[in-house]
């Protein structure tokens, strides 16, 4: 049964721990001197063993009016050296519209650059939504394959007439969700019996986003020294940009770009963060009021380096 | 008894985790002597890095440089006895006024590999 096995696999995986011999181990999403958060609205440009949970949203009138809240966890467990597997799953309770969970998601992610003077990184992945994994009527009926590319770049490599800036960075994703099937059928019955056959377009989606990033711990840490409380000296100011764009197979009133703008706060400790973000619609095809999302966020890499659930399953780190 | 309810299950197990685990992270910079981005009336006898983690000083290193980029003299790191997340570097000779660039490597206990660096100036 789904719920007894899960908590037995959480119980274990909680319980996991054990003494390792030394060897040296890398970062997660740090790239020279530049820490790269965990981000929500986009993906960060790393690699590495983590948890995401919990994941919720709260939005009080979606885009179809509803109110909706979500409720997600996302895992992902490196396979080698820079190169992992995410594993996320989620439900959704609308109001009106019941509750289901989403169909199961995954990517294989691989990070393949990272110039560590300039604090660039770069990473691609291929995403999977799986059907039949969902709700029946709750999750769409058919695969989507999303290739993915995400970017990351800080500015300390500005000179230091530029200090101002330099605890900046931005990060991007950009990627094609392209479904299986190019429409979805639906027979429905009218009061009188009649049947009719409903057929909805199912669209190729172009899903582009950016996040700037202002981070206090780079401040403190290669710049100038950020007084008062501790807490200050963990925090990062982000706002997300995460926009969504039909390219193909377009329904009827064209190719409408929905999207969300999300200032917010995280704080990092040093093996997990807690982020908080507002939810800004950009139009009325995207939501009718503002949401929240929260997103308590564990580093496994940094809580068990050298045990199973940090570190890659093949061939250790260099 | 466990619960059957897998948020919960996962969520208590997480917590244990944190709570059994020793705090063990990558080793960032805290606090430094010469602060980050100060200024000092004398010429320091050494450098001094707070981590947020204990450090491994055989896989950790600090350079000096001035502001033309030529190396100043310093010696091989070591850790405070009292403080294994105090990096220590004396510095061989007297620096004469100006901007430095300290730069550093660190490999904390748990094995995480970190690195930086940060200005200082030296005021006549």
């Amino acid at each position: 049964m789904f719920s007894r096995t899960s908590s037995a696999l959480a119980g274990a995986i909680g319980a996991a721990a054990a003494i390792a011999p030394f060897s040296p181990a890398f970062a997660h999403a740090i790239c020279g001197s530049r820490v790269f958060p965990a981000t929500l609205a986009i993906d960060d440009p790393g690699v590495s063993d983590e948890l995401a949970l919990p994941t919720l949203t709260y939005i009080p009138s979606n885009s179809g009016g509803a109110r909706e809240f979500d409720a997600s966890f996302s895992y992902t467990k490196t396979i080698v050296e820079n190169l992992g597997l995410s594993v996320t799953y989620g439900k959704t309770w609308l109001n009106p519209g019941g509750n289901g969970w989403g169909n199961l998601d995954t990517e294989l992610k691989y990070m393949f650059y990272c110039d560590e003077p300039h604090e660039f990184m770069a990473s691609v992945g291929l995403d999977a939504t799986w059907a039949n994994t969902g709700t029946t009527g709750f999750a769409d009926p058919f695969n989507t394959f999303s290739p993915t590319i995400d970017i990351g770049k800080g500015f300390g490599d500005l000179p230091t007439s530029l200090n101002i800036l330099r605890p900046f960075a931005v990060t991007a994703e950009f990627s094609l969700s392209v479904p299986s099937e190019a429409h979805t059928s639906s027979i429905s019955y009218d009061n009188f019996g009649d049947a009719s056959l409903d057929v909805a377009l199912n669209p190729t989606v172009f899903n582009w986003g950016f996040t700037a990033q202002y981070s206090l711990p780079y401040r403190n840490a290669n710049i100038s020294e950020v007084g008062g409380p501790d807490f200050l000296r963990h925090m990062v100011a982000i706002t997300e940009f995460a926009f969504q764009t039909p390219v193909g197979n377009v329904p009827l009133g064209g190719p409408v770009t929905t999207g969300t703008i999300q200032p917010g706060l995280i704080y990092m400790a040093d093996s997990w963060q807690i982020a908080v973000e507002a939810l800004i619609p950009i139009n009325p095809a995207s939501g009718n009021h503002v949401g929240i999302v929260g997103e308590l966020h564990f580093f496994l890499d940094d809580m068990f380096p050298n045990q199973f659930l940090g570190k890659p399953l093949f061939g250790g780190r260099s | 008894m466990m619960s059957h309810n897998p948020a919960i299950g996962l969520v208590a197990g997480l917590a244990f985790a944190l709570v059994a685990s020793a705090a063990s992270a990558h080793a960032l910079l805290k606090t430094a002597v010469p602060a980050v981005g100060g200024t000092v009336t004398a010429s320091p006898k050494e450098i001094r890095i707070k981590f947020s983690e204990g450090v491994e000083p055989r896989f950790s290193g600090v350079a000096l440089a001035s502001e033309a980029g030529v190396a100043a003299p310093i010696g091989k790191p070591s850790v405070d006895p009292a403080d294994d997340s105090v990096l220590i570097a004396p510095v061989s000779q007297p620096l004469k006024p100006g901007v430095y660039t300290v730069t550093w490597h660190a490999v904390s206990v748990d094995t995480h590999k970190t690195q930086g660096s940060f200005n200082f100036t030296l005021a006549p």
